[in-house]
């Protein structure tokens, strides 16, 4: 625990030192009786009774007790006017993996896309940390987002892809269609999404998860399938396939599909297989990656818990021992009242009319 | 200035008190041991007469009780001895000072010896000075005195030491006297009791003791009590404790008793005197005490 202000506390604490000792110092040597006091002779003699110094011992000891509060609740104030402050050490670790979202939006696969989507934003609510990027493709690859890792963003995006998939909406897919009667080119959008990652010199696990149903149209693609995943593992990419639900009908497409992805150490399932998104999140999980470390971040703040638990118990003394001072004169509980003041002429007149006989015979 | 004898005589001259003049007269007529044969004249008895002095055959023939009453032989001192220390200035009861008792109480004995045609003298000091102020048988030469005694005690006074004042007046004063001391002494000293053994060799020693404030005992008002001595507050716990309260009652009755029975044991009347209002009762009874002690 650190102070922020310790001098100015020093000062505090000498001045109040200095007040304490100027008090006891004036206090011993201005003696003075007050004007209206009522002067009493021969008080010495109540050190005799022994109530008197039972009471005394129980003075004493209030008197320490209301003491140390006193002192307590003062050293609990110049405590916190000297600012206690603690240092607070966050260093946050990142994982270091890029996950391109590779979405085939081709209109055969229209129909499916709502649901690769809802797939696709469980698998972003299972990650933690990891970046994230949706990549479009059918004839040409469009990036709706970069990679991220600002999740709430990313799963907006995929409801609003999600809706619009569900409207057919083609203007959302605009940009994937050249006009050049090319869709669904599944190696020219695996290569156009392992092209999507950044920072190609560090060591960060790489992952695109592949959504397509493995239907060509109107050829030739620029890269092969074959050549596709060979450009993936020369990146240290791995694909995950999700292969159409219509896929379990072709079973040549399927295979092509299943060993493009195996061949980089993805696995590959169909659409609406339990456990796709499970098998896929295993996978990423056991990308080697790096954890990045933030330097740790130091944050001061005020830490006056301390010095008022202090001052707290301070008063708490001073008022137990206040309670117990008025219980004990009698003041607190209705049963024993204190004796009221006397009123003093009040003596019974002596027997100055017939002076006592019998006092004569002594 | 006339102020101490006036009040006195004030006192004594109201109602209730009117028979007390006589019977405080009667008192101190029987202090004086010597008694000349010259007869004065006859008066009414009141009760302290001595038996002795009733005359049976006037009294047969007027059927009343009748004293005879001498001519004093010669003019007797009375010696009034006060202490005034500071404790002297320190309250008796909640409206009175033990200053404003012990002036009276000594006034109302000089009083009477003025009356009675003898010379008072007033002895008076602390522990640092004692004064003996000159016999004189004038109201104006005893009201003079008592307001020096009265002015010299002040809270700011030397401590008292009545043993001082008593040692004074056995080193100067010579002639045989009544002598009144008024003290607030709670026990009596092996010096005290010394002096004053001295003393009842010499004269005819009485002894007026001052009482103290309760100090358990809270004054109306509220104002602080501060101790006349160390001149230090007196704390708030101790009123308003009935065990404290028992304990200090027995404590003051236990050392009215011891001081009684030592000047007992000296042959010397002790009369406590607690308040104004039973001042007069309180000299009365001393002079009673006396009459028959020495009897």
């Amino acid at each position: 625990m650190d102070l922020r202000w310790p001098v100015l506390g020093a000062i505090v604490l000498i001045l109040t030192i200095i007040a304490i000792a100027a008090i006891v110092v004036y206090a011993a040597r201005v003696h003075r009786r007050p004007a209206d006091a009522v002067l009493v002779a021969h008080t010495a003699r109540l050190k005799r009774l022994p109530r008197f110094r039972e009471l005394a011992t129980q003075q004493r000891w209030l008197s320490w007790w209301q003491t140390a509060g006193i002192a307590l609740a003062v050293i609990g104030c110049i405590w916190l006017i000297a600012r206690p402050q603690t240092t607070d050490i966050t260093q946050n670790r990142y994982s270091t993996r890029d996950i391109v979202l590779c979405l085939d939006a081709s209109t055969s696969m229209f129909d499916e896309d709502t649901q690769v989507t809802q797939a696709y934003s469980q698998l972003v609510a299972g990650l933690n940390g990891e970046r994230v990027s949706l990549v479009l493709w059918s004839d040409a690859a469009v990036t709706v987002f970069p990679l991220t890792d600002d999740y709430g963003w990313v799963q907006d995006e995929l409801a609003r892809a999600g809706r619009a998939f569900a409207l057919g909406d083609q203007e959302y897919v605009a940009g994937t269609y050249l006009g050049k009667e090319r869709a669904s080119l599944i190696s020219d959008g695996i290569v156009s999404c392992v092209k999507r990652f950044d920072l190609s010199n560090s060591e960060r696990g790489r992952a695109v998860i592949v959504a397509s149903d493995n239907d060509p149209q109107g050829g030739p693609p620029v890269y092969t399938l074959p050549e596709a995943t060979e450009f993936a593992k020369e990146r240290d990419v791995q694909l995950y396939g999700i292969g159409s639900a219509d896929l379990s009908f072709q079973e040549d497409k399927r295979a092509t599909f299943d060993k493009a992805m195996t061949d980089t150490g993805g696995t590959f399932s169909l659409l609406g297989d339990d456990g796709s998104i499970e098998s896929i999140l295993a996978g990423i999980d056991r990308l080697s990656a790096d954890e990045v470390v933030e330097p740790p971040k130091y944050q001061i703040r005020d830490a006056p818990g301390w010095p008022i638990v202090t001052i707290v118990v301070g008063v708490l003394m001073l008022i137990a021992g206040w309670v117990y001072a008025l219980i004990r004169s009698g003041r607190l509980s209705p049963g024993s009242r204190p004796t009221p003041p006397v009123a003093w002429p009040q003596q019974t007149q002596p027997t100055q009319q017939t002076p006592p006989r019998s006092e004569v015979g002594r | 200035m006339a102020t101490y004898l006036p009040r006195i005589r004030t006192r004594l001259m109201i109602h209730a008190h009117r028979k007390v003049v006589g019977l405080l007269d009667g008192e101190y007529a029987s202090l004086q041991t010597g008694r000349s044969m010259d007869f004065h004249d006859l008066r009414e008895y009141v009760p302290g007469d001595d038996v002795k002095d009733i005359d049976w055959k006037a009294t047969a023939r007027s059927r009343s009780l009748l004293v005879k009453r001498f001519t004093a032989e010669r003019q007797h001192l009375v010696l009034l001895a006060i202490s005034t220390g500071r404790s002297m200035a320190a309250q008796a009861t909640g409206t009175t000072t033990k200053r404003e008792l012990a002036i009276f109480t000594a006034g109302l004995v000089g009083w009477l010896g003025v009356r009675h045609g003898d010379k008072v003298a007033v002895a008076y000091g602390d522990s640092e000075t004692q004064k003996l102020t000159k016999p004189a048988d004038t109201e104006v030469a005893l009201e003079r005195a008592l307001g020096q005694a009265h002015d010299a005690i002040t809270p700011d006074s030397a401590e008292a030491d009545i043993v001082a004042v008593l040692r004074h007046i056995a080193t100067n004063v010579r002639r045989r006297a009544i002598l009144l001391v008024v003290t607030d002494e709670h026990s009596v000293s092996d010096e005290m009791a010394a002096v004053l053994r001295r003393l009842t060799v010499q004269h005819e020693v009485l002894v007026a003791g001052i009482d103290d404030l309760d100090p358990t005992t809270a004054v109306a008002g509220g104002a602080p009590t501060v101790d006349v001595d160390t001149v230090s507050a007196l704390p708030g716990w101790l009123t308003g404790d009935a065990v404290l309260q028992a304990q200090y009652a027995e404590l003051a009755a236990a050392e009215e008793h011891g001081l009684r029975g030592t000047l007992d044991r000296l042959g010397i009347a002790y009369q406590r005197v607690r308040d104004d209002t039973t001042a007069i009762g309180a000299v009365f009874h001393l002079l009673e005490r006396h009459r028959h002690a020495r009897r």
